[in-house]
């Protein structure tokens, strides 16, 4: 795995998130490149050969996986005359800048009420939240509640769930124990609010803490860090 | 393939042929019933496939996973015979299988 970064999922979790899992598929016969640089791939009669990075090497391949990402689709949104900003600019109802059209899902740069910013959210959560946000604007119903942004991934036998976005976050508890492979990372603000909590094989963890996400209510440190306490007893 | 009867919190019943292999939350997705919102579209990382569990169906259908009752436990209104509905496989043994859904799933 040849990762641009100094570490794996660098933009979406933490660094005990990324340790975690780089440990993992290394203990599963996985080899990490981090830090590297992918200039290109060699190969001869249309089938790849290599790949090039920045360092010199050349690492030979059968085929090679590409995954680096992806960039909002703006063309026909712009020529629809809708304002566009890293993605197009929706508003929580999923209303663009020209009336009588919508968008939604991740080419969408939409409001994240929850944190006072906008952002662009690539996941099934976000496409079926404002699914329903436009089909409830178009059916003449009542708009539903924002949701909690969360995420999911299914890695070997690793359930990893996060619930929300660690945006002004200054402090990070750890729950449970990542050499059992059953752990959550909850980011606090200065207000000891959860922002956001990465959770591995903890669905306690996960459900409790997008609930906490979304009603703000703050919580005790140290009786987030104390397994012996339930989830359903520190979100009471 | 089996015949499901899933019966709204109003009453309104509907009845469902699903093909043997399935869950239960895509036999009812698939035949449009209202009411299982299956947010992760089955993979125990909701808790919005929510369902009671008919009591004549509850050995036939087993018990739950340790990560299913984790979910559960953060679901509304979960009593005893409360399953997610996308950990439940369809076979023939559940033929006639009757659920019953909640009022809401969030």
């Amino acid at each position: 795995m040849i990762e641009r970064e100094p570490r794996v999922l660098a933009r979406v979790a933490c660094e005990e998130l990324s340790s975690f899992f780089q440990d993992y598929h290394t203990q599963k016969g996985v080899t990490f490149e981090v830090n590297a640089q992918v200039l290109g791939f060699v190969g001869a009669n249309g089938k790849v050969g290599g790949v090039q990075l920045g360092d010199g090497r050349t690492l030979p391949c059968d085929a090679a996986l590409v995954g680096i990402g992806a960039l909002p689709h703006e063309s026909l949104a712009r020529l629809a005359g809708c304002a566009c900003n890293h993605g197009i600019v929706v508003d929580q109802a999923t209303r663009t800048s020209v009336p009588g059209i919508h968008a939604i899902g991740d080419c969408t740069q939409r409001p994240l009420p929850l944190y006072g910013l906008s952002g662009r959210l690539e996941s099934v959560p976000n496409a079926l939240e404002q699914a329903k946000q436009v089909a409830s604007l178009l059916c003449g119903r009542p708009a539903p509640a924002p949701e909690t942004p969360w995420f999911w991934s299914d890695q070997y036998d690793i359930k990893l769930q996060i619930a929300g976005i660690p945006h002004h976050a200054v402090t990070r508890i750890l729950r449970g124990d990542p050499a059992q492979a059953k752990f959550a990372v909850f980011h606090l603000d200065a207000e000891n609010r959860v922002q956001a909590v990465e959770a591995i094989n903890a669905a306690p963890e996960f459900m409790a803490g997008r609930l906490l996400v979304g009603n703000r209510k703050p919580v005790a440190p140290e009786k987030l860090r104390d397994t012996s306490v339930s989830m359903k007893e520190v979100a009471a | 393939m089996a015949k499901i009867i899933f019966i709204e919190h109003s009453g309104a019943t509907h009845e469902v042929e699903a093909k043997t292999g399935l869950s239960v939350m895509e036999a009812a997705v698939k035949n449009n019933v209202p009411g299982i919102d299956a947010d992760c579209g089955g993979a125990c990382a909701c808790a919005t496939c929510h369902v009671y569990v008919d009591a004549a169906w509850l050995d036939k259908t087993g018990k739950p996973s340790a990560m299913e009752e984790s979910m559960l436990d953060f679901a509304e209104n979960v009593e005893s015979n409360s399953r997610l509905s996308c950990q439940i496989k369809v076979s023939d043994a559940l033929d006639g299988l009757t659920v019953r859904l909640p009022e809401s799933q969030h």
